[in-house]
């Protein structure tokens, strides 16, 4: 297979070079099918739900690690699986629907049977029937149970990895792990609901515009005339070699530097407009910091926000090479007050497909998809801040500065080979 | 007032609602609801489980106002519209000054391309106040489309 990839996969891209990235990469077909064999099968920790999504035996949710559909499941002593949802007769989806709760996993076409870890424990008509002969001797039900992967949770985020060659989860987490862990605190988490949306752009244009804060107060009017975020506002830039890595911004230091926008110009920043009902951006500090904006991105799969009092994962499933899904699920704690889950609902309208600051993401997304149509050995030019991605321990204090999207591609080629 | 009468008057709000998002001036929709009326824009799988987050989620007039605001003025997207179609429509649980308004809907989107495509269907479940020109207190809408093409800006 590798030797099959390599051979279909011809991208002209100076050794070593992260400060540019020729388009071919976000159009090219043969890429995609190598990313899901080196990325999405390879060394790395997909996103596939939450464990309060399926807090009983027998519940599940079907998802996607990258194009390969899977099962996130509880079994009976509590433990959860990953299982790839193909039947291992003759390949069918076992489970269709998107949530559920079973004691055993059906496969429609000819009945064959799964326990929720996966085990194969019924086979109709098995030694056949009348005068027919069933399966030979060798057929042994324990050789033809659902696949698993290797599945890691780290405080009720799960993931799972197709490779024995993946570091432990936490390793992998590495500095941004105690950032996920200020919002993902063990405390027990409350669904509360979906959002998704189909976009018509390459899923790794996402990401770079989710390690990307240099464009944020200029693309979002609404974040820079508020003050949710500024350019000239503190923050941190962490980025591991893992892929993984955190964009932090800190609210209510910022008013100093409104005069710097004004004067500059710049047409994001409109003073006059000033929202009819403040509530919407009524935050209260729930982590002892004035943090507004924590954006987690885990490779390869995964955006998590805490955006004021707003809380989400985004699961990013790549579709095709110009689509990928969002699945934003947005949650709270078992024990947040009335008050304060009202404001997780109202603050909702920032993100998602009609998020004051999230919508606009996708326009751009897609016309850097639409503009780069016979493009390919053009290239993207990400030299702001630097020409490298150090992965350090002390954070980048820098917000104009794309580093963490060079950090992004230095980790992508290492993996494809390229 | 008679069933049949409010209606006809809940037939003719709805298709006055969809003359000003597809056609109109953006800004008289939040005229549509009463001061304190809500706007809920949900997916029917939330809906269903009873989870409660919206794609859009207004609380009163003045978030629509700023909805409104933020579309005009702060919002980028490609040019874009609508265009709304009702059936079914019925009027249920009729009080002395209120009444449900059920209804089916389908928005087809059309890009400035000209390409015109199924945008969303889903239902409608309204309350609405028996007055002469009936006004939502609540405007839920629940759209089956639940993977959003692209992005969405107006409301449905």
């Amino acid at each position: 297979m590798d030797q099959l990839d390599a051979r279909e996969v011809n991208l002209r891209w100076p050794a070593g070079d992260i400060s540019s990235v020729p388009y071919q990469v976000f159009t090219d077909p043969a890429i995609f099918q190598a990313e899901q064999e080196r990325v999405f099968r390879g060394p790395t920790w997909s996103y596939v739900g939450l464990e309060a999504e399926i807090p009983h035996e027998g519940d599940y949710k079907t998802t996607h690690i990258g194009e390969v559909p899977v099962i996130l499941s509880r079994d009976r002593e509590g433990g959860i699986h990953v299982l790839i949802n193909r039947c291992a007769h003759r390949g069918a989806l076992v489970l269709r629907e998107a949530f559920g709760s079973k004691k055993r996993f059906n496969c429609i076409y000819h009945q064959w049977g799964y326990d929720p870890d996966g085990a194969l424990k019924a086979v109709p008509l098995k030694s056949g029937a009348g005068s027919g002969a069933g399966y030979d001797d060798t057929f042994c039900m324990a050789d033809h149970g659902l696949k698993q992967l290797r599945v890691e949770t780290f405080n009720g985020l799960v993931f799972a990895t197709f490779s024995d060659n993946t570091p432990p989860l936490k390793e992998y987490l590495g500095v941004v792990a105690p950032h996920i862990a200020r919002v993902f605190d063990g405390r027990p988490l409350v669904g509360l609901g979906y959002l998704r949306q189909l976009v018509k752009a390459n899923w790794k244009l996402y990401f770079e515009n989710t390690k990307d804060p240099y464009h944020v107060s200029l693309l979002h009017l609404f974040h820079a005339t508020f003050g949710l975020y500024r350019s000239t506002m503190k923050g941190e830039i962490y980025a591991e070699e893992t892929g993984v890595g955190v964009l932090i911004a800190h609210g209510g230091t910022d008013e100093a530097k409104k005069a710097q926008y004004e004067q500059e110009g710049i047409s994001s920043y409109r003073k006059q407009y000033a929202l009819k009902e403040p509530a919407l951006l009524n935050i209260e500090w729930e982590y002892g910091d004035r943090v507004t904006n924590s954006i987690q991105t885990i490779f390869p799969s995964l955006v998590n926000h805490q955006i004021g009092n707003t809380i989400a994962t985004r699961h990013v499933i790549p579709r095709a090479v110009d689509r990928f899904e969002l699945l934003w699920t947005f949650v709270g704690y078992a024990d947040d007050s009335p008050e304060l889950r009202e404001k997780r609902l109202l603050q909702a309208n920032l993100v998602g497909p009609s998020g004051y600051i999230s919508l606009e993401d996708v326009e751009a997304l897609e016309i850097v998809q639409k503009a780069i149509q016979g493009g390919a050995h053009d290239a993207s030019f990400v030299a702001m801040g630097g020409r490298s991605a150090p992965f350090a321990e002390q954070p980048v204090r820098n917000m104009v500065s794309e580093t963490a999207i060079r950090g992004f591609w230095h980790t992508w080629r290492a993996l494809m080979g390229v | 007032m008679v069933r049949e009468d409010i209606r006809a008057r809940a037939e003719e709000v709805l298709f006055h609602y969809a003359a000003v998002i597809d056609d109109g001036e953006l800004r008289e929709w939040p005229g549509f609801f009463v001061q304190d009326g809500v706007y809920k824009l949900i997916p029917r799988e939330n809906y269903l489980r009873g989870l409660p987050v919206c794609l859009i989620y207004c609380k009163n007039r003045a978030m629509m106002e700023d909805r409104v605001a933020a579309i005009l003025q702060a919002s980028i997207y490609s040019l874009h519209y609508y265009r709304h179609h009702y059936s079914n429509i019925r009027v249920e649980d009729l009080t002395a000054d209120h009444a449900t308004l059920l209804a089916n809907y389908v928005v087809h989107r059309t890009q400035d391309d000209g390409d015109t495509m199924v945008f969303s269907t889903g239902r409608i479940i309204a309350r609405i106040t028996l007055t002469e020109t009936p006004k939502f207190m609540e405007k839920l809408v629940v759209y089956d489309t639940c993977r959003i093409p692209d992005l969405l800006v107006f409301p449905l």
